[in-house]
This record gives structure tokens, C-alpha cells and sequence, in this order.
């Protein structure tokens, strides 16, 4: 596992755009009353953001974004590196970055980079933006992190559609010399490739009329070659296995242990994976905020939701030293200890 | 919890509801239960690691069909 620590890095703002459009796990069809509520009540998840097909994530980033902006009082053209974190971009290609740069009124001058990353993707963003920002001693920069993920799934899916939902987030964040240093605990699992995949559509494999044919794999799960594609199990057994020791070997590295620390903010994968995390690490559930019952996985956009909507007062998040930790496609692992200091925050915006 | 196969069978059948539990015994092909489902597969796994430390996988569910199978497979994973 790749442990480092950035020095000089601060978080300034943090903020979150989601779909207006609300759908209820409590009204899905094809599911019988008992095996709904065993349902809802093992994932967590009651209900969900449902992008229309009119908003992209980059649109849900973008509204983030301005508000962040506004609210920081952070005039744009001081603004000189962009990443943007998803799986779904606008266009295969060119890089949504680019795009965002021009819509936001970034200046030119302003460096954009997009990363194909997931649940595990705030904590990478996080990690690549310090790094340089710190190295370059680049002043002001923006963390774009978010997914319209429910556009990838088969409407037919039974098995995904009750978990994901869509949201975009914003992170400003600036070099700032008295800032504490940001430590890292970062891995990836390359052979796990394809548990969670969209297998068709890539260069790989490109779309052809066997794409737009449905497959059937019962239990009421059919999907077309371009969804997305998850061998749940595998992707259970690596979240059981191996983000507790991430954690453990960065609290370690860091100097550091979980009494030290004030929350531990984890992807929202379901319940289920929450709650046996939580126990692992031996820590109380009230350190460990959960945003899953009212807007579901929202893939890497899950832990500044989380925080959001769980540890804001006043217009800030609470003074604390947090745990972050993103896991999923890849499969990926990321860990990072995070002092919140003064980081503004935004009212939740919905598009 | 005791390693004994009647307590593996009561964490089983625990995870179930109280109309299928009675049905579940040793001997019982978890597969053919109602209620098997890729969810309940996952509480099923989420379970014996908490209970035994024994995470298993897709081989290891495939591989068994039975209680008593699955017992097997933790005893042989946890030693």
C-alpha cells in the first residue's frame, strides 16, 4: 500500500448538488412487501436521486461549484488546477475537465485533469490535487467529484437499482503553509478488475447490436452489454477483507489511533458493509455518519455528502480530524486522516 | 458463540425469517430455500464474520450447498 503524507494542503469549502427527482426503495416494482422491507432495512437506503436524463454529473459539479465559489468569496481567475472525478462523463472524449473549465469562467491558465475513478475516487482525487498543489505551490484549486451512476444501470437490474443515486460535489482547496499535513493510505487491487465493470461500449470491446440485446440472469436482474455490472459478493469480501487493515496501517503510520480521531466518514456502500466495518474498527456509531437513508451510494460523490449532511454548523463543517475512506471500482482503496478546520460549507442544492 | 454445528445451524437459521427458519437443519440445501438471494448470501457471509472471522467467497458458497457443508468450509477456513 502506498502511505504519504502532503504537507501545506488546506481544505477550504466543501459543497453538493443532487437531482430534485426523489425515488422511493419503498414503492419499487418486482419486489414482494417482506423481501422489500428485509431489503431496505439491510442496504439502509429508503431513498434515492435520480438524475433526468437532461443533467450530467459535470452539471451537478458545475452548480456545486458556483455556490462553493460564491460562498468563498474566491475570485476564479486565482483558480489554476481543476480535477474532475467520474465515471460518467459527458463524452467519451474530450475530458469533461476541459468543458468545466470553460463553463465555470476558469481561466485558461487554469490546468484541468479528468480521472476515471468511483467510490474510492474523492479520496485519489484528494490525494492527487494535494500533491499538486503542494509540489507546485499552486495557490487555489477545485476538486470535482461526482457521477450520474444511475445512468449506467439496466432499468431491468434489481440488484443495483435499489443502491445507487446520483450526485456532484465541490472541494476548494488552497496551499496554505500553516495547514497540518494530510496522510494517505492508497492501494489498488488490479486482478479485481472486472467485478464491477461496464463491460461494452470501450475500446475493448466496442458497441455492436449484440450490445442492445438484453440478458437474462434471473432473479430479476436483465441487462443490456453496455450497463454496469457487478459481482456483488467479490466486491462484499473485498470491502469485509481489506478496509479495516487500510485503516488500521494509516492510523499506524500517521502515529495515530482511533480515539485521536473525531469521525470516520466511509464510502456509503450499503449498510450491511458499514455496520461490520464499524465493528472491526471497534469504534462508536456516532463517530461514523451515514447519509445512505436519504440519498443511497452516490458513488466517490458519497463522503463529502456524508459529511454535508451529517456534520455542518453553522456554515462550517465541525472543527474535527476525520478518517476518509473510499472503496469500490478497480477495485481501489483509499484512506485519508483529514483535519477540518474553518471549511465552509453550502446549503444542499438540488437540481 | 461455541463452534459446535447446532450453533452454526441457529446463526443460519437466525438470518432468516421465522417461516422459513423452521425448515433449516443440517442437512438442509440453503439453495433451495426460499428466501436465498444474492442479499441474503451477503448477511449470510456478514454473519459467520462476525462470528467466526471467516469471510467466505463466491467458491466457497458455490462449493456449498448444505449447513453442514458451509460449517465445514468455516471450520476448515478459520483453522
Amino acid at each position: 500500500m502506498a502511505f504519504f503524507s502532503i504537507e501545506n494542503i488546506q481544505l477550504n469549502g466543501i459543497s453538493a448538488a443532487v437531482p430534485k427527482n426523489l425515488v422511493s426503495n419503498y414503492t419499487l416494482p418486482g419486489f414482494e412487501k417482506e423481501e422489500l422491507e428485509k431489503l431496505i432495512k439491510t442496504i439502509g437506503i429508503e431513498h434515492r436521486r435520480v438524475a433526468t436524463e437532461d443533467i450530467c454529473a459535470s452539471d451537478l459539479c458545475i452548480a456545486a461549484a458556483e455556490k462553493l465559489l460564491n460562498e468563498l468569496k474566491w475570485d476564479k481567475s486565482e483558480i489554476e488546477v481543476l480535477f474532475f472525478v467520474s465515471q460518467t462523463p459527458d463524452y467519451n472524449l474530450p475530458g469533461s475537465s476541459m468543458h468545466i473549465q470553460e463553463r465555470l469562467g476558469l481561466p485558461k491558465s487554469c490546468i484541468t485533469f479528468d480521472i476515471n475513478q468511483g467510490c474510492a475516487g474523492y479520496v485519489y482525487g484528494l490525494s492527487l490535487i494535494s500533491a499538486f498543489l503542494s509540489s507546485a505551490k499552486i495557490s487555489k484549486g477545485l476538486l470535482l467529484v461526482g457521477d450520474t451512476i444511475t445512468r449506467l444501470i439496466s432499468p431491468k437490474d434489481n440488484s443495483l437499482i435499489p443502491i445507487f443515486s446520483d450526485c456532484g460535489t465541490a472541494t476548494a482547496v488552497s496551499y496554505n503553509t500553516s495547514a497540518k499535513k494530510i496522510s494517505f493510505n492508497i492501494s489498488t487491487e488490479g486482478k479485481d478488475y472486472d467485478a464491477i465493470i461496464v463491460p461494452e461500449g470501450g475500446a475493448r470491446k466496442p458497441m455492436d447490436k449484440v450490445s442492445y440485446e438484453d440478458e437474462n440472469f434471473g432473479n430479476n436482474v436483465t441487462r443490456k452489454g453496455f450497463h454496469l455490472n457487478m459481482k456483488g459478493l467479490d466486491v462484499f469480501n473485498f470491502s469485509l477483507k481489506k478496509v479495516v487493515p487500510n485503516v488500521e496501517e494509516l492510523l499506524n503510520r500517521a502515529n495515530q489511533n482511533s480515539e485521536n480521531i473525531d469521525f470516520f466518514i466511509f464510502h456509503q456502500a450499503n449498510m450491511l458493509i458499514l455496520d461490520s466495518i464499524e465493528k472491526k474498527l471497534n469504534i462508536d456509531s456516532s463517530k461514523v455518519p451515514s447519509s445512505l437513508k436519504d440519498f443511497g451510494n452516490t458513488s466517490g460523490a458519497t463522503i463529502p455528502l456524508t459529511i454535508l449532511t451529517n456534520l455542518v454548523k453553522e456554515g462550517k463543517v465541525i472543527n474535527s480530524k476525520m478518517v476518509l475512506s473510499g472503496f469500490g471500482v478497480g477495485l481501489s482503496l483509499a484512506s485519508a486522516i483529514v483535519d477540518f478546520n474553518d471549511v465552509i460549507t453550502t446549503e444542499l442544492i438540488e437540481l | 458463540m461455541n463452534n459446535s454445528i447446532d450453533s452454526f445451524v441457529d446463526l443460519i437459521r437466525s438470518q432468516f425469517s421465522e417461516r422459513e427458519r423452521n425448515e433449516i437443519h443440517e442437512h438442509t440445501n440453503m439453495k433451495l430455500l426460499k428466501e436465498w438471494s444474492s442479499l441474503q448470501t451477503m448477511i449470510v457471509v456478514s454473519e459467520i464474520d462476525k462470528e467466526f472471522g471467516v469471510v467466505l467467497d463466491f467458491q466457497d458458497l458455490k462449493s456449498a450447498d448444505t449447513v453442514a457443508q458451509l460449517y465445514n468450509i468455516v471450520l476448515s477456513k478459520k483453522s
